[in-house]
């Protein structure tokens, strides 16, 4: 896989779920970082990108849309899984013209989530 | 014969006349003792009249002092009647006066029959002739008793005993009586007084005449007897004629009429009533017979409902079920009320009761309808939010899944990292719970079950309310804004039906909201504490109300291209089945505000109310 350790941002409301992405992930060599408003993670986008982002749908004040159109409008080089409970018909297509990478529903399967991962990871999707 | 004769012997007859007269209506109705105290004190003044006549008629003094000290028997039977009359007719006078009065008059007639010849002299030494109405009578000389005293002080108290009940029987309203009987035993025991006090002390030499001014005294008592009788008899005469007309009116009507008879323990009833209750048209039937036909579920209600009606002097009405000899049921609606006899004691309860078994199907049957409708927009409107509840379900199972595969890898490890694990486990059970719970207040919310009541919190029902439409909010760009007031009294109600309330006001609200600018759309729901009542607000921020805000509540009335424009209407019946209401009004600045107010539970309210309750609980939509 790579060469140092992928650190990933893990943006949901819910910190019970951040907490278990980050058990499965770390325990797979990932380094994970938890926000729980879109507004932290946007921010902290200013000093550091993280190599890839899962993202929640779902939720107050700055929702993911909002979140992956901040990504897009700054022209920020970030693969985005976004992984969400709520599947209406339309939302996967709408957040792939946002530009994510994957679209997931919880509950989201292990060997699920870690195939896009790799698959976001992979150097392809790299810019530089 | 001489005038004295005939005066005397008159008066005595006149009295004992008098004395039969009263003595038989007490045997024909014995409860009412004042006839027979009357008896007494007329065959009392009667006696007094005789010694007085044997008195005047004495040759020698012996003859004079057994006669009079004969006449203190009468005396004391006459003043012990009185008194007694005064506190049994008029129900007025201080008890310990006249326990005092009697002891003193008995203590008296003691010593007339032990010291001396009589009460009034220690021992008669000669008689004197005076002249009276032209011909000659006997009086006695002789040395006075001292005892005496004790009589006149007797008569002394017995002036202020009867002063005192007088005072209190004018101050009832009844002046005539107490003019007659307390105006009247004060003039004979003023008159007694002061002749026994001037003859005591010799000022005057005049015979013994106190049976003239007895009689004056049982004249006045028996005239207001007799008034009482002729009352009492014209009252019952009224009464029957007016139970007669009642009857009849009632049949007519299609009321059964009964009369309970608390003394004899009987109920009387008529045709009809009998025939409701399933006894034979000429059954007797004791009191219990009638309230075995109850149904046991609501018999205590009923006998709790007339002990109520027999502490409070007040009517009752209660609707309960009979159960007929063929088992079959039958719901009645009795009113009744109860009549007290002359001394206050409940005498009988009169009633009516109506067959409304027609009727309490026909509410059941709307009940069931309005249930059924109420489920149907509880699943509608579920239904709807089937998005956002798979979300709040979809997120502790993820939870679950990721933790689980989680524990699993360290699992695999070798050796296996257990630290971790307690922990995953412990969030995976909470996980768990809360998809539980979401699931349980589903299917609450989609039962399709008879209503219950029971003591709720409104807080909590918003509160619950608000977590299941949470995500639904939040994908419409609605911000919720709470303020509910902390330490609200409970209400009594259906939890169900005050969810689906507060869902449809809530749910409401959002649609509203929907042409608004992302950013603009805030819901605010408030509770607050309201006299006897507490009150929720639903607020949003939409374009508000048409003119006339009543017309959302009617049925079919929507604004929305796919409503069925009955859950407002639903609302109103559900807020109405919970004796409250609900009403809307335009917000000053923007929106629409809806508020619903419901009363605060009554403690321990329940049973006394189950069958109002069931009544109201059907009335018709749109009402």
């Amino acid at each position: 896989m790579h060469a140092s350790k992928p650190m990933l941002a893990v943006l949901d409301d819910e910190p019970d779920m951040r907490k278990a992405l980050r058990r499965l992930l770390t325990g797979r060599g990932f380094g994970v970082e938890e926000y729980a408003r879109g507004s932290d993670l946007l921010g902290a986008l200013d000093s550091r990108v993280p190599d890839c982002l899962l993202l929640d749908l779902h939720m107050e004040a700055v929702n993911g849309f909002d979140v992956l159109e901040g990504i897009r409008s700054r022209r920020i080089i970030l693969p985005v899984i976004v992984i969400t409970a709520h599947d209406e018909p339309g939302t996967a297509e709408r957040v792939r013209a946002l530009g994510a990478s994957a679209y997931l529903r919880k509950p989201v399967e292990r060997e699920v989530l870690l195939a896009a991962l790799d698959a976001a990871l992979a150097p392809a999707h790299a810019k530089h | 014969m001489s005038w004295v004769t005939i005066i005397w012997s008159m008066t005595a007859s006149a009295c004992l006349t008098l004395a039969a007269i009263h003595l038989l209506v007490w045997c024909q109705r014995r409860a009412v003792w004042a006839d027979l105290l009357f008896a007494l004190a007329a065959t009392g003044t009667a006696g007094l009249a005789f010694c007085e006549l044997a008195m005047m008629r004495a040759e020698t003094p012996g003859q004079f002092a057994t006669a009079l000290r004969w006449f203190h028997l009468p005396g004391w039977v006459i003043i012990v009647a009185v008194v007694a009359f005064v506190r049994l007719f008029l129900e007025a006078g201080r008890p310990w006066l006249a326990w005092s009065v009697c002891a003193l008059r008995t203590v008296a007639l003691f010593l007339n029959f032990t010291v001396g010849d009589n009460l009034n002299f220690r021992s008669v030494e000669g008689l004197r002739s005076i002249r009276l109405f032209g011909e000659s009578v006997s009086i006695a000389e002789g040395v006075p008793n001292p005892c005496m005293l004790v009589a006149q002080f007797g008569m002394v108290l017995i002036v202020i005993f009867t002063v005192d009940a007088a005072i209190t029987v004018w101050r009832r309203g009844n002046r005539r009586l107490a003019l007659t009987v307390g105006g009247g035993i004060v003039f004979v025991a003023l008159v007694g007084l002061s002749q026994g006090v001037l003859r005591f002390w010799g000022v005057v030499h005049a015979p013994i005449t106190a049976s003239l001014s007895f009689t004056v005294l049982v004249v006045a008592m028996g005239y207001e007897l007799s008034r009482e009788t002729l009352r009492a008899a014209r009252l019952s005469e009224e009464l029957r004629d007016s139970e007669a007309r009642l009857t009849l009116a009632a049949e007519a009507a299609g009321f059964g009429v009964w009369m309970w008879t608390v003394d004899t323990n009987t109920v009387w009833g008529s045709e009809r009533w009998l025939r409701l209750f399933g006894f034979a048209p000429d059954a007797n039937v004791s009191f219990e017979q009638a309230i075995q036909r109850i149904h046991p579920d609501d018999r205590e209600r009923v006998k709790s409902a007339i002990r109520l009606a027999m502490e409070t002097r007040a009517g009752y009405g209660v609707d309960y079920r009979v159960v007929l000899p063929d088992r079959s049921v039958r719901w009645i609606a009795a009113l009744g009320r109860l009549y007290a006899a002359a001394g206050g004691k409940p005498a009988r309860m009169l009633g009516a009761a109506v067959d409304i078994t027609e009727r309490k199907q026909a509410e059941q049957d709307l009940l069931q309808q309005r249930n059924e409708l109420a489920h149907l927009s509880r699943v509608t409107t579920v239904s709807a939010l089937s998005g956002s509840l798979a979300h709040e379900l979809n997120q502790p199972l993820g939870i679950i899944l990721s933790n689980a595969q989680a524990a699993q890898e360290l699992l695999q490890q070798d050796p296996p990292v257990l630290t971790d694990v307690r922990e995953i486990l412990a969030d995976i059970v909470a996980a768990d719970r809360r998809a539980a719970e979401i699931i349980q207040r589903l299917r609450a919310l989609l039962k399709r079950d008879e209503t219950s009541r029971q003591p709720l919190s409104l807080n909590e029902i918003l509160d619950v309310v608000l977590r299941l439409v949470r995500v639904d909010l939040i994908d419409r760009g609605i911000t919720s804004v709470c303020d509910l007031a902390p330490d609200l009294p409970p209400i009594t109600g259906d939890r169900v039906q005050l969810q689906q309330l507060a869902l449809n006001l809530i749910l409401n609200a959002a649609d509203a909201m929907a042409v608004n600018a992302p950013g603009t759309r805030r819901l605010h729901i408030t509770t607050s504490r309201q006299p006897n009542a507490v009150r929720a607000t639903v607020r949003d921020e939409g374009p508000g109300l048409p003119a006339d805000s009543e017309v959302l509540f009617q049925p079919f009335f929507t604004t929305k291209p796919h409503g069925l424009g009955m859950g407002l209407a639903i609302c109103r019946t559900i807020v109405a089945a919970h004796q409250g209401r609900l009403w809307a009004e335009p917000h000053p600045a923007q929106g629409a505000i809806f508020h619903f107010e419901l009363p605060v539970a009554e403690e321990g309210a329940g049973r006394e109310r189950g069958a109002r309750d069931a009544r109201e609980e059907a009335p018709a939509y749109g009402q």
